[in-house]
C-alpha cells in the first residue's frame, strides 16, 4: 500500500509538471496596432472579469506581449453575479465588464474606483453618443466597451421568420431565455404598454404574471449560453444578445439561424469597462483600458465577437469590416434603433424586480 | 441508546492503551474539533442567524437583534420560502431524490449481490472495479456526457441511435425534463449505493441460508428473514449516501433539467451567486436542512430497529458506523419519536401477521414460487448486472470516442484525429484555443494542489481524532461524535454557502479592524476542502480501527515496547490500509467537488470541476473529452495498480 500512495503522488506530480503552459507564439493576424505600452510594467499581472466569448482571441496575448505582463481573464455569469461577488469583497479583479443598468448600484455601494483620465488618452476615440449617458453622466467610473441589442435568435427552419414577440410566445417548441432579469421583465412591461423601467410595483407584478403565462414554452433559463442550445438544436428560439447569435451564424456557415428585434421593441445595451474598488493593480488596469480603446484593437475585438463598437475613431478609419456594418444585426438601421429601449438603474425598486424574477424562474415553463 | 455511539470504548480490549492515552488522548481530538467547529458548525450558525435578519438594499444584510425584528424577519423569510413556488420546487427535489434513491437501490442491490457472489476473487475485484472506475472521473464530465447522449434533436446520440434502428419515429424529448435529471443522478450516485451493500453482502455468511433451509424456510423466507435483514445496514448507508447529495444537487439539475427540472439547489445558488439575497438564501437552506434531517431521522429509526437483530456479520463495518452516526441525530429527538416508532413497528408486525393469516400461500404454491425464484433469479441478476455495466460505461465510451473527433462537435463524428490531445499537451499551440487551454491546465494544477494538500491534512487530522476516539475518554466526547459525523448529513450546497458567508465576514472584519485585505484563494479552498473531507476519512479509519485485533498491541507492550514504539511498529502498520483508503476517498471527494469550490475559490484558483462546468455550458469542444479521457486513463492505472499490488501482498500472506 505504501507503493500505491507513492505512485499516486508521483503520477500526479508528473501531470503537475506537464501543466505549465508552453510559450505561446503570438500572431497578430489582424491589423497591427500602433499602440505602445508605457514603460515600467514588465512582469506585473492584472485580472479581467468579463463575459464568455466577449473579447478577441488575440487581444490579451498581444497586450501581454506589448507590455510584458500577464493577464488573467475569467468569465462571469452575469451582472448580478459580478455585483454579488464584488460585494463579498473584490476577489482580485482589476478590470470588470458591466452593463449600463448595474453601474449606479455599484457606485452607490462604493464598488467602483473613479477613472484617472490622464492614464487613458484614448478616451477621445469614443463617440459622443456613448459618452455621458445617464447611468454615469460624467463617465466618472465607466468607459464604454461594446454595445449590442438583446433580441430573438431563432432556427429558421423550425419557426420561419420572426417579427413579433407574439410569435415567440406562441411558438410550439422549446425556447430559452437569458438570465437577465431587468431585460426580460422589461419585455413584459413593454408588451403590457408600460415603461420597461417602471417603478410601479403593481405593473411589475402584472408583467410577472404576463411572462409566466407567455413563457410556457421555455425549457431553460441560461446564463449567457442560449446560443449554444440554439446551435445544438436543443431549442428553436433563444432570446440572446446580438453578437452571441451572430457568432453561431458565422460558425455554422449556413442560413439556419436568424436574429430579430421584434416590432414591439427590444433592448439596447452598452457594456462598460470599470475598475473595481480594491483592485490590486489599478495603474496597469488603466493602461489595459487605454489599449482596448485603441482604434485597431477595438476594431479587432468587434470584428471577432460581432458587437457594435463605441469607438468612433475605428469607424471613421474604416477598420470595422463591411459585413458587420451591413448585416442588419450589429448596427441596426435607424428605424429599428428608434424602437429600442435601454434598461435604467432602478436602485429604489431593485427588490421588487428581484422578487419578480424569483417567481418567474420558478413558475416558468411548468 | 448506546447504539448511537461507537461502542469500542466500552470494551476492555483497549484498557492498557487507555491508561496512558487518557492523559493526552483528548488533545489528539483537538485539531479536528477546532477545524470542524470553525469551518463547519460556526458558519452554519451564522447562516442560521442571517436567516432571521432583514434584507438590506442591494442584497446586503441588516443586523437587528430586537425581538420584534427577529419575529418579523422570521415571518418574511421563512414564510416566503414556504410559499407555493418554493414549495413546488421543494416537492420536486424530494421527489427526484427519492426516485433516484429508489432506482439506485433497485439496480444497486442485485448488482452488489452479483459482484459479491462471484466465486473467483479476481472476477469479483474486476466487477467491482468496473463500477468504481466511472466514479473516478469528474462528476461534471460524467453529467456532461449525458447532455450529449440525451440531446433532443437527432444529434443527441440516444435519439440518433434509436432513430437509425427504427425503434422510434420521432426524437424522444428527454433533455430538460425531470427524467433526464433522474437518469443523470442515478448514474452519478449508483456507486454510493453499490459499495456499502457490497461490503455488507461480502461479509454475509451464506451458511446462515443453509441453516434457514434446514429449519424449514424456503428461498423466499430465507431472503426476507435472513439475507435482507443482515444486509440492511448496507442498504441504509447506501440510501443515505445517495439521498443527501441528491436532494441538494445543483449541477445535474442545471445541466439536464432546464426549467422543468429546477431543484432547490439552484434556488439557493441563485440567491447567493445571482441576485445576492443572503437572507432568503439562508432561510431556504435552513428549510432544506430541516427536510434532510427529517428524512435522516426516519432512516435512523429503521437503522435502530435493525441493530436490535443480532448481526455479528455486519458489525463494525463502515456502513454500520455511518448508520450509528445518524442514530445520534435521531437520539436528539428520540424521546418523542422512539415511542412512536415502537408503536409503528408493533402495528406493522401485527398487520403482517394478519395479512399472512388471510392471504398466506398454500405449501404447494410456495414450492412453486420457490421453483420460479430459483430458475429466474440468476438470470435476472445477470441481466441486471449487464444492464448496469452498459449504463455505467456507455457515457464513458462515448466520451473516449469523441475525444478523437476531427471536428468541434462532441456529438457528430467527422473522422479520427489526435489534435485535442496535442493541443492540451503542448499548452495551446493553436492560437484560437489559448484562453481555454490555459484555463484548463491552470485548473488542473489548482485541483491537484488543493486535492493533495486537503488529502494530507484531512488524513492526518482524521487519524488523530480516530485514535483519540477509540482509545481515550475525555469531556465532550459525545458531542464531538456528533460534530464529526454531522457534515455527512448536511447538503453540500448548505456547506458551500455557509463557508462563503463565513469567509466574507472574516474578511470584512480583517479589513475594518485590522486593516488587512484578505482574499479567497488557495487557503480558503484548502481550509474548506479539509473540513468536508475529515468526516469521510474518519469514518473509514475508525472502521479499520474497530476491526483491528487488539492482541497484537497488548503483545507488543508485554514484550516491553513503550507506547510510541507500539504505535509506530504495530498500530500504524495495522491501520495503514484504512488510512490509505481514507486518503484516496478524500482525494476523490476533493477533485469532484463543485459547489464548495465555487463558493470559496478566489481569483485564478478555479478548480477543474468549476472550469469544466463553465466550459461545458459554452465552448463545447472535444478538448473536454480529451482531458477526461486522460483522467480516466490515470484513474484506471491507479486502480489497476492497487488491485495488482493488493493481489500480490495477499498472495504473499
Amino acid at each position: 500500500m505504501y507503493k500505491i500512495a507513492v505512485l499516486v503522488f508521483s503520477l500526479f506530480l508528473v501531470v503537475a509538471i506537464l501543466t505549465p503552459a508552453a510559450a505561446r507564439p503570438t500572431i497578430a493576424q489582424e491589423g497591427a496596432t500602433t499602440w505602445t505600452c508605457p514603460e515600467g510594467y514588465e512582469g506585473q499581472t492584472i485580472s479581467v472579469y468579463g463575459w464568455a466569448t466577449y473579447i478577441g482571441s488575440n487581444t490579451i496575448p498581444d497586450f501581454e506581449e506589448l507590455c510584458g505582463v500577464t493577464v488573467q481573464y475569467d468569465v462571469t455569469d452575469g451582472n448580478e453575479n459580478t455585483l454579488t461577488r464584488l460585494r463579498e469583497g473584490n476577489p482580485g479583479w482589476d478590470v470588470i465588464v458591466i452593463t449600463d443598468y448595474i453601474v449606479q448600484t455599484m457606485v452607490e455601494q462604493d464598488l467602483l474606483e473613479p477613472i484617472n483620465y490622464d492614464l487613458v488618452p484614448n478616451f477621445t476615440n469614443i463617440g459622443d453618443t456613448f459618452k455621458g449617458r445617464s447611468y454615469d453622466p460624467e463617465n466618472t467610473y465607466t468607459i464604454p466597451y461594446q454595445w449590442g441589442t438583446t433580441g430573438v435568435g431563432y432556427n429558421i427552419e423550425a419557426v420561419g421568420e420572426i417579427t413579433s414577440w407574439e410569435q415567440v410566445w406562441e411558438h410550439d417548441g422549446p425556447v430559452s431565455w437569458p438570465e437577465d432579469l431587468r431585460y426580460m421583465i422589461g419585455v413584459g412591461l413593454q408588451m403590457l404598454g408600460y415603461d420597461p423601467n417602471t417603478k410601479d410595483e403593481d405593473e411589475i407584478a402584472e408583467a410577472t404574471e404576463y411572462l409566466i403565462e407567455k413563457g410556457s414554452n421555455v425549457v431553460a433559463i441560461t446564463p449567457d449560453d442560449g446560443q449554444v442550445l440554439l446551435a445544438g438544436g436543443n431549442v428553436d428560439i433563444a432570446l440572446e444578445y446580438s453578437g452571441d447569435i451572430l457568432q453561431i451564424i458565422q460558425e455554422c456557415e449556413c442560413d439556419d439561424f436568424g436574429y430579430a428585434l421584434p416590432e414591439e421593441g427590444a433592448n439596447i445595451f452598452i457594456d462598460n469597462l470599470a475598475i473595481p474598488t480594491d483592485a490590486p493593480n489599478p495603474e496597469l488596469a488603466h493602461v489595459f483600458i487605454d489599449y482596448i480603446l485603441d482604434p485597431q484593437v477595438g476594431a479587432d475585438i468587434s470584428n471577432e465577437i460581432g458587437y457594435g463598437t463605441p469607438n468612433q475613431a475605428a469607424l471613421d478609419q474604416g477598420l470595422i469590416l463591411e459585413e458587420y456594418l451591413n448585416n442588419g444585426i450589429t448596427y441596426p438601421d435607424e428605424e429599428t434603433m428608434a424602437r429600442l429601449w435601454t434598461v435604467d438603474a432602478n436602485t429604489d425598486i431593485e427588490e421588487a424586480y428581484i422578487d419578480a424574477w424569483d417567481q418567474i424562474t420558478i413558475f416558468i415553463g411548468q | 441508546m448506546d447504539t448511537s455511539v461507537a461502542s469500542s470504548d466500552h470494551r476492555p480490549r483497549f484498557q492498557l492503551g487507555r491508561l496512558k492515552l487518557k492523559a493526552h488522548g483528548g488533545l489528539l481530538a483537538l485539531p479536528a474539533t477546532l477545524w470542524l467547529f470553525l469551518l463547519f458548525l460556526l458558519p452554519l450558525l451564522i447562516v442560521f442567524t442571517i436567516s432571521f435578519m432583514e434584507r438590506g438594499r442591494g442584497g446586503t444584510v441588516i443586523y437587528d437583534w430586537s425581538l420584534e425584528s427577529l419575529r418579523r424577519n422570521f415571518h418574511d423569510n421563512y414564510l416566503y420560502v414556504t410559499t407555493e413556488g418554493y414549495w413546488l420546487i421543494f416537492k420536486r427535489s424530494l421527489n427526484i431524490a427519492f426516485t433516484t434513491t429508489f432506482w439506485c437501490l433497485v439496480l444497486g442491490y442485485p448488482l452488489a449481490f452479483f459482484i459479491s457472489t462471484r466465486r473467483k476473487e479476481w472476477v469479483q475485484k474486476f466487477s467491482l472495479f468496473l463500477v468504481i472506475l466511472p466514479f473516478w472521473t469528474n462528476f461534471v464530465i460524467r453529467t456532461y456526457a449525458w447532455r450529449v447522449l440525451l440531446g433532443n434533436n437527432d444529434d443527441g446520440l440516444l435519439n440518433h441511435t434509436l432513430l437509425q434502428l427504427g425503434l422510434i419515429e420521432e426524437p424522444l424529448k428527454l433533455m430538460f425534463t425531470t427524467k433526464a435529471v433522474t437518469i443523470g443522478m442515478v448514474y452519478g450516485y449508483l456507486p454510493f449505493m453499490v459499495l456499502p451493500i457490497y461490503a455488507a453482502v461480502e461479509r454475509f455468511d451464506f451458511k446462515l441460508v443453509e441453516a434457514a433451509h434446514d429449519l424449514g424456510g424456503n428461498d423466499w423466507t430465507a431472503f426476507w428473514r435472513v439475507i435482507f435483514p443482515l444486509t440492511l445496514p448496507g442498504v441504509i448507508a447506501g440510501s443515505i449516501l445517495v439521498f443527501i447529495p441528491a436532494i441538494g444537487t445543483y449541477i445535474t439539475a442545471e445541466m439536464l433539467g432546464g426549467t422543468k427540472g429546477m431543484m432547490i439547489g439552484s434556488l439557493i445558488y441563485r440567491n447567493f451567486r445571482g441576485t445576492g439575497d443572503w437572507t432568503r438564501g439562508a432561510a431556504t437552506s435552513m428549510v432544506l436542512m430541516a427536510v434532510v434531517a427529517v428524512a435522516l431521522v426516519v432512516y435512523a429509526l429503521v437503522a435502530q430497529r435493525t441493530e436490535n437483530t443480532p448481526s455479528k456479520a455486519s458489525a463494525h463495518h463502515s456502513a454500520d458506523v455511518l448508520s450509528r452516526a445518524f442514530g445520534l441525530l435521531a437520539a436528539m429527538i428520540a424521546p418523542i419519536t422512539g415511542s412512536i416508532s415502537r408503536q409503528f413497528f408493533l402495528l406493522s408486525d401485527e398487520l403482517n401477521q394478519r395479512r399472512r393469516q388471510k392471504f398466506g400461500l398454500s405449501p404447494a404454491l410456495r414450492m412453486k414460487r420457490d421453483l420460479i425464484i430459483r430458475r429466474t433469479a440468476p438470470v435476472l441478476m445477470w441481466a441486471n448486472a449487464l444492464f448496469c455495466y452498459i449504463f455505467l460505461w456507455v457515457p464513458i465510451i462515448v466520451l473516449l470516442v469523441f475525444s478523437f473527433n476531427d471536428s468541434n462537435s462532441t456529438a457528430v463524428w467527422r473522422g479520427f484525429s489526435t489534435k485535442w490531445y496535442s493541443k492540451l499537451l503542448s499548452g495551446g499551440i493553436d492560437v484560437d484555443a489559448d484562453l481555454t487551454t490555459d484555463l484548463l491546465l491552470q485548473s488542473v494544477k489548482v485541483s491537484l494542489i488543493v486535492g493533495v494538500a486537503a488529502t494530507l491534512i484531512s488524513t492526518i487530522v482524521a487519524v488523530m481524532v480516530s485514535l483519540s476516539m477509540a482509545r481515550s475518554r475525555f469531556i465532550g466526547k459525545r458531542p464531538l461524535e456528533g460534530l464529526l459525523y454531522l457534515p455527512v448529513g448536511i447538503p453540500e450546497i448548505t456547506q458551500g454557502i455557509s463557508l462563503l458567508v463565513f469567509f466574507n465576514i472574516v474578511f470584512d472584519y480583517a479589513a475594518k479592524h485590522l486593516n488587512i485585505t484578505l482574499r479567497s484563494g488557495y487557503l480558503t479552498l484548502i481550509l474548506s476542502h479539509v473540513a468536508f473531507c475529515i468526516p469521510f476519512v474518519a469514518i473509514v479509519v475508525r472502521a479499520r480501527l474497530a476491526n483491528m485485533n487488539p492482541h497484537f498491541e497488548e503483545a507488543a507492550r508485554d514484550l516491553g515496547a513503550n507506547e510510541w514504539r507500539t504505535f509506530w511498529r504495530v498500530t500504524f502498520p495495522l491501520m495503514l490500509p484504512g488510512v490509505v483508503a481514507g486518503a484516496l476517498l478524500a482525494f476523490t471527494l476533493s477533485l469532484d467537488d463543485f459547489i464548495i469550490s465555487e463558493f470559496t475559490k478566489g481569483l485564478n484558483t478555479s478548480t477543474l470541476t468549476v472550469v469544466v462546468y463553465s466550459m461545458a455550458r459554452r465552448t463545447v469542444t472535444p478538448e473536454i473529452n480529451a482531458i477526461s479521457t486522460m483522467m480516466i486513463i490515470v484513474s484506471t492505472l491507479l486502480v489497476g495498480l492497487s488491485l495488482v499490488l493488493q493481489g500480490r501482498s495477499a498472495g504473499k500472506a
